[in-house]
């Protein structure tokens, strides 16, 4: 069997975030470089964070979304991975989701009413990629990806 | 990667294990603040902040591994306390609130000194993951710095906790700036500014306008090493705390986890 890019591709694009089930990790940013010889595959990927206690699970879901395949899944870090290698579509993705993504600015958009009209509360939320904030306007605490 | 001689991968390993084990230490004692800071928040922020210095951790394992040690798992959960190499003072078992933040705040200090540092070496899956961590560690250094911050220019009660903790502290930071044995290795690994009269001078500089912009006493002197940790000396403190964190693997040893 002769594996191509597209299929590759295709299938890296359903494996999603753990916790954001429509943002797949295609659109976060942490598929690297993916080599393709026959039927084997070696896809690399990038870790948002080291210490991210996802990794192993993403590592598994790309493993089996490849499975048909002969798979290796690296985790490289020659390039760190940045806020900004979101894609437009995962920013959409996230707001969706009810997180704000990240910004180069200081003006935060609630993903709920979409005032600018937000507080900075605490660089840390409930995991290593996001922070917290409050919407003054529709008094609703959210959390958006640090820009890193 | 480049073929590393028997003497760069002993210099090599000489290095990052000391930097690992502190890593591996302040975050699992940072965990046992879990759920017992002063109020949600910190809670959050400090839960976060000690799975990213675990993860530190396990990068610098790995490449540990890489260089011929056992695995990560292994170095963790199966090595006695004389195999570990973290500075002496971060074992200490947490104490009052102040005690952690000022701990933290002078820890953080040198570890942003120290990654610094490290991104001038020549080895490759070092720096990469350096740059990496640099990314993240900012945010840990900023948070200690405004708890330390905080504390110092809060009540009468915040600012005098936060002096004792200090003042507890600094005598046993010495083998936090040292290294096991001779210093040649850093030489070997073109990593001068790693030298231990290095790190103390660029630590003490930085914590020299803290202490004078929040003025706050001056401890004293800078100790010198009375003890090293980096050569396998610790405390109880350090045999108690690998019981609690193996606990459960000693029930099954060869379990698969």
């Amino acid at each position: 069997m002769t594996v191509t890019r597209e299929h590759v591709m295709s299938a890296l694009s359903q494996v999603m975030d753990p916790e954001i089930p429509s943002l797949s990790i295609v659109d976060l940013g942490m598929v690297g470089d993916v080599m393709i010889d026959g039927d084997s595959v070696r896809v690399d990927l990038i870790p948002t964070f080291l210490g991210c206690p996802a990794l192993d699970l993403i590592q598994r879901n790309v493993e089996r979304a490849l499975s048909e395949t002969s798979v290796t899944v690296r985790w490289v870090h020659e390039r760190p991975w940045s806020s900004s290698m979101i894609s437009r579509h995962g920013r959409q993705a996230l707001t969706e989701w009810g997180v704000a993504p990240p910004s180069d600015t200081e003006e935060v958009v609630c993903p709920f009413c979409g005032s600018c009209n937000t507080s900075h509360q605490s660089p840390f939320g409930h995991s290593l990629c996001k922070a917290l904030y409050y919407c003054q306007d529709c008094s609703q605490p959210f959390e958006k990806i640090k820009t890193i | 990667m480049a073929n590393l001689g028997e003497s760069e991968t002993r210099a090599l390993i000489q290095l990052i294990k000391p930097i690992a084990d502190d890593e591996w230490i302040v975050g699992h004692r940072g965990s046992e603040w879990l759920a017992l800071t002063p109020d949600l928040e910190e809670d959050l922020a400090f839960s976060s902040i000690s799975q990213d210095e675990l993860g530190h951790a396990q990068f610098y394992y790995e490449l540990l591994h890489s260089l011929g040690l056992p695995s990560a798992d292994e170095l963790v959960y199966l090595r006695p306390a004389s195999g570990w190499t973290n500075a002496q003072v971060l074992e200490t078992p947490n104490q009052d609130w102040a005690h952690t933040v000022a701990l933290r705040y002078l820890y953080e200090i040198l570890d942003d000194i120290r990654h610094e540092a490290l991104l001038g070496s020549w080895y490759q899956p070092l720096t990469d993951g350096v740059r990496k961590i640099r990314m993240e560690e900012k945010y840990h250094l900023q948070h200690f710095a405004t708890g330390f911050e905080l504390l110092a220019t809060g009540t009468e009660l915040s600012r005098q906790r936060l002096i004792e903790g200090i003042a507890d502290i600094w005598p046993r930071l010495g083998d936090l700036f040292a290294w096991g044995g001779s210093e040649e290795f850093l030489e070997k690994l073109g990593l001068p500014n790693l030298a231990q009269a290095q790190l103390r001078h660029s630590w003490t500089t930085r914590m020299e306008k803290t202490f004078h912009d929040l003025e706050l006493p001056w401890p004293g002197p800078m100790p010198g090493v009375n003890v090293n940790g980096r050569n396998g000396e610790h405390s109880q403190n350090l045999s108690k705390l690998l019981d609690v964190m193996t606990e459960v693997r000693q029930i099954d040893v060869n379990s698969p986890w």
